[in-house]
């Protein structure tokens, strides 16, 4: 730590705490962000060993598999995995992915991190409901781990669970595993899982909302905020309403699998096999509605604080201000409003009524405007801009670009009739990976390499950043960007075997080659947390303010100390100032006093 | 083609190695700006989408009345998206081409323009609601029940054909067909009996006849799916017809299709499919293209991806006739 670091500690008057308050169980929001980061960066480890496993068969269908092979599939002729094994990989890569990496990354690492220090303020709102939000964390990790050992392995009914495959169980006395064959332990395990994440998630945007709206420094009025902020106190409201209909319905899904209710079963009752579930007083669709209620919000959640933090990484490294502030804002509020009123567009085929099907169509493909808008807006920024490729940079770029096209393949499902043919087919598995791994993952990137000198006072490297840079972009689009292709062929998702469909073998090649391209960009993962570990020990030390940025983060010491700034920040202008005409540096920060002979521009 | 995919990687390789090598042996010939990196990329994901359909790697075959009307709205979005691709690529790939930093030059000082921003917002706006609204009547005309059961208290289609009803009950892992025998067939010129059996949902009788992983139709005659599961989800997808439906425990749901081509005929005493009839030739032929498949697209556990069907479409009735009274004789010999 700095020296000012400490001087900070002395003022207020702190004796020390030792080191289990201090960096364990600490209620400071920046360990708690970096908490936040290194849980998610190692269940991206996790999450991404899940893709493999889920690539391997898809691109060598039932290959002998060396060494794993035997370890996993001990009882399997040939060490081959099977499809109960297959369809545990993609249900678990997803959940794992989703609730561990990219949630905990964007809202418990960033929003955690940046929140108080770019509003100006010493600490959260809420301190110690802070910390429980990230230990909750652990009853959800302790419980999703075990579950991959228990008898029937990990959940693996789909990260969406849907009723009545999920929730079914068997009677009494005749074991875990289940009729259904994907809805043993293991998806109990899940469930009880999720209902932990969503309560920290829940936490912690009470407490987020709580600070952005009450603790803003003297002079940082709400749209002085820097588009980091905005995007968080978005995304906390979108937690905050959405997330209490996703616990109760794990609830739900949790009571017809342990104390025999029947919300998701239907009064006709189900059979398999030879055996016969009592009758119900449910409806499968049910699950779907409250399910996708939640998680629709849930994928803004996973995009919006991205959107904000490259909104500020293009700003900071094209020297420019940003281009339509309110726009902006309004858009991302656009997308948020309308993300809570078109659940329904991911239950088209479902058997739902088709007229519904109209109205969440309308809404779903007017959510392409917002997200336009915000394109174009990021065009602009760039537009007579002086632009520097620093590795934040090309990932904020990245973000860009990739989002113009993950977006756009959206639009396909969105039109109802060409998503009879698209539903469920390779083409969704695309579009969600390029707004999920080429844009929130590229994002998180971004922010990592970005706000790491703030974080630790080094910086990382920028030549292996810049490496792991080029070849996850290429590697990336060519695992994603051809899923399009299988999509279009009518491949349909969740298969362990497309193989066996006539209309589909001739474009399994191209399967082979995402394969080949996801062990490149797995592999090539290793480089980025491997310069993260690196420059934590011995990286290049970083002063306050390396990137030459404005808002009010980069005043204060690296890493900051307890309180964060040395004294109070009074904030004077927007966080987007860059060559400002009359002066000789190309950045005025929100705290800088007013120079000589420069005009104050109006409205800021 | 079945190898392709380690030319397709080499290919990528070799550019890159190109790209760099270009770099190493000419430094003053081509600078490397992060602007190409970008604009190659996108520029061959471009590529990709226009190669595709010439190696075969498209839509399948549609071959329903409605594969036309869905396919040219996919046409369509395709055209928006691409040129809102092709045209958001260009201009990001110029900015960071032209406006690459340089110590020399300022950025400019902007905070925004309102009239971009009304134009970028409305005219993204009007053409979403254009879009929004033209696909309407499509999906409603696939999906809308409700014009089914108009259509029967008319006794008819709107175009004085009757539907061919029958019943597929989705189960871990097979798909079950029941058919209506052909005496029964023969009642359903009186619309009362056909309405009957809309309304009761295909009641079983003895004579019905039960096939499993087969759908047989013949070409021209709208066919009524009551679609059922008796256990978990399944969906219903007929990629060639454009028809996808997910069938839900505890509901029976109206689907419905029409096939334009055949692509099975009798040989022997079976039917085989995968055919093509060459009017020319005046012969079946064999086709790939005309092996038509039913396959799950909801995930339903380990065999998932094994429930799969075959379509079979006789040309004409006499031919489905045929078949349903070739199957009646050697299930009935089996039922007391």
């Amino acid at each position: 730590m700095s020296e000012s670091a400490h001087a900070t500690t002395h003022e207020h008057g702190h004796e020390d705490i030792g080191f289990l308050r201090k960096y364990i169980f600490s209620e400071d929001h920046k360990i708690i962000g970096i908490q936040f980061m290194f849980t998610g960066l190692l269940f991206l480890l996790l999450g991404g060993l899940l893709a493999l496993g889920v690539r391997t068969q898809l691109g060598w269908p039932a290959m002998e598999i060396p060494i794993l092979g035997k370890i996993l599939f001990p009882g399997s002729a040939g060490h081959r995995m099977g499809p109960d094994f297959y369809n545990m990989l993609f249900s678990m890569h997803a959940s794992v992915m989703i609730f561990f990496v990219i949630i905990p990354l964007l809202t418990g690492a960033f929003g955690n991190f940046l929140i108080p220090l770019m509003i100006g303020a010493k600490d959260m709102a809420f301190p110690k409901l802070n910390m429980l939000s990230y230990w909750f964390m652990w009853p959800a990790i302790i419980i999703i781990s075990i579950s991959f050992f228990v008898d029937g392995g990990a959940g693996a009914s789909g990260w969406t669970s849907y009723p009545t495959i999920a929730s079914s169980t068997m009677p009494m006395g005749q074991g875990f595993r289940s009729p259904a064959s994907a809805s043993g332990l293991g998806q109990t395990y899940w469930l009880l899982s999720l209902i932990f994440v969503g309560v920290s998630s829940m936490m912690g945007s009470v407490n987020y909302i709580t600070t952005i709206i009450n603790m803003r420094a003297v002079g940082m009025s709400m749209f002085r905020m820097p588009m980091s902020v905005w995007a968080m106190f978005i995304t906390a409201i979108l937690q905050a309403f959405a997330l209490p209909v996703l616990t109760v319905a794990l609830f739900l899904q949790l009571f017809d699998k342990t104390i025999g209710t029947t919300f998701f079963l239907p009064p006709t009752g189900l059979v398999f096999g030879n055996w016969t579930t009592g009758p119900g007083g449910g409806q499968p669709l049910l699950w779907q509605h409250l399910f996708w209620f939640y998680s629709h919000p849930a994928v803004y959640i996973m995009i919006l604080p991205a959107m904000g933090m490259v909104s500020d990484i293009l700003c900071s490294f094209a020297r420019k201000p940003l281009f339509g502030y309110k726009p902006m804002v309004l858009s991302m509020s656009g997308i948020a409003g309308l993300g809570f009123i078109v659940w329904g567009h991911h239950m088209f085929q479902s058997g739902m009524d088709a007229r519904l099907g109209t109205g969440f169509m309308m809404a779903t493909i007017m959510i392409a405007l917002p997200s336009a808008v915000k394109v174009f807006n990021w065009l602009g920024t760039l537009w007579e801009g002086n632009i520097q490729f620093t590795t934040p940079m090309l990932h904020a770029l990245a973000f860009v670009a990739m989002f113009v096209i993950g977006g756009l393949s959206g639009i396909f499902m969105a039109a109802t009739p060409v998503d009879i043919f698209i539903h469920d087919t390779y083409f969704i598995v695309a579009h969600i990976h390029y707004v999920l791994f080429m844009s929130s993952m590229f994002g998180i990137f971004a922010a990592i390499t970005f706000w790491f000198p703030k974080m630790f006072g080094r910086l990382m490297n920028e030549k292996w950043g810049k490496i792991h840079f080029a070849i996850t972009f290429i590697a990336a689009n060519c695992t994603f960007y051809p899923m399009h292709i299988l999509g279009v062929g009518g491949t349909p998702r969740r298969y362990f075997e497309p193989t066996a469909y006539d209309f589909l073998n001739h474009l399994q090649p191209i399967n082979t080659f995402i394969s080949v391209s996801a062990f490149v960009m797995g592999f090539t993962q290793l480089i980025f947390l491997g310069n993260v570990f690196v420059s934590l020990f011995w990286g290049k030390k970083a002063d306050r303010n390396p990137w030459h940025s404005n808002s009010l983060e980069w005043t204060a010491p690296s890493p900051p100390g307890h309180g964060n700034f040395e004294t109070p920040p009074i904030v004077h202008r927007g966080p987007y100032e860059y060559s400002v005409p009359g002066m000789t540096d190309d950045y005025l920060p929100q705290t800088a006093a007013q120079p000589e002979g420069v005009p104050v521009p109006a409205g800021h | 083609m079945t190898q392709l995919w380690p030319v397709a990687l080499i290919g990528v390789l070799a550019v890159a190695a190109a790209g760099y090598g270009m770099y190493v042996l000419f430094p003053g010939l081509v600078k490397p700006r992060w602007s190409y990196f970008f604009g190659v990329t996108l520029a061959i994901e471009l590529g990709l989408f226009l190669v595709a359909p010439l190696l075969g790697w498209w839509l399948p075959k549609g071959v329903s009345t409605y594969s036309d009307s869905v396919d040219a709205l996919f046409y369509g979005i395709l055209a928006v998206t691409g040129v809102t691709f092709v045209g958001v690529s260009i201009a990001f790939t110029w900015a960071l081409f032209r406006y690459s930093a340089d110590p020399n030059r300022r950025s400019t000082y902007t905070h925004g323009s309102h009239k971009l921003e009304l134009i970028w917002t409305a005219v993204p706006a009007a053409v979403l609601l254009v879009l929004s609204v033209v696909q309407i009547p499509a999906w409603l005309k696939v999906k809308n029940t409700d014009w089914l059961k108009q259509a029967f208290a008319k006794g008819r289609t709107e175009d004085g054909k009757r539907f061919l009803q029958m019943e597929v009950v989705g189960r871990q892992w097979e798909w079950r067909i029941r058919y209506p025998g052909s005496k029964h067939y023969a009642e359903w010129m009186e619309a009362k009996s056909a309405l009957d059996d809309v309304r009761l949902k295909l009641p079983a009788r003895p004579d019905d006849v039960r096939m499993v992983n087969e759908i047989h139709c013949f070409k021209g005659q709208k066919v009524l799916i009551h679609l059922r599961t008796q256990d978990v989800l399944h969906s219903f997808f007929l990629p060639q017809m454009r028809l996808k439906q997910d069938a839900l425990p505890g509901k029976t749901i109206p689907v419905w299709f029409e096939a334009t081509e055949a692509n099975c005929h009798k040989e022997g005493n079976g039917w085989k499919t995968g055919v093509r009839y060459d009017a020319d030739a005046r012969e079946w032929k064999k086709d790939d293209a005309y092996l038509w498949e039913l396959t799950c697209a909801e995930f339903c556990g380990a065999r998932h991806s094994l429930m799969r069907g075959r379509v079979y479409v006789h040309e004409t009735e006499e031919d489905f006739l045929d078949w349903l009274k070739a199957q009646e004789m050697s299930q009935g010999a089996m039922t007391p």
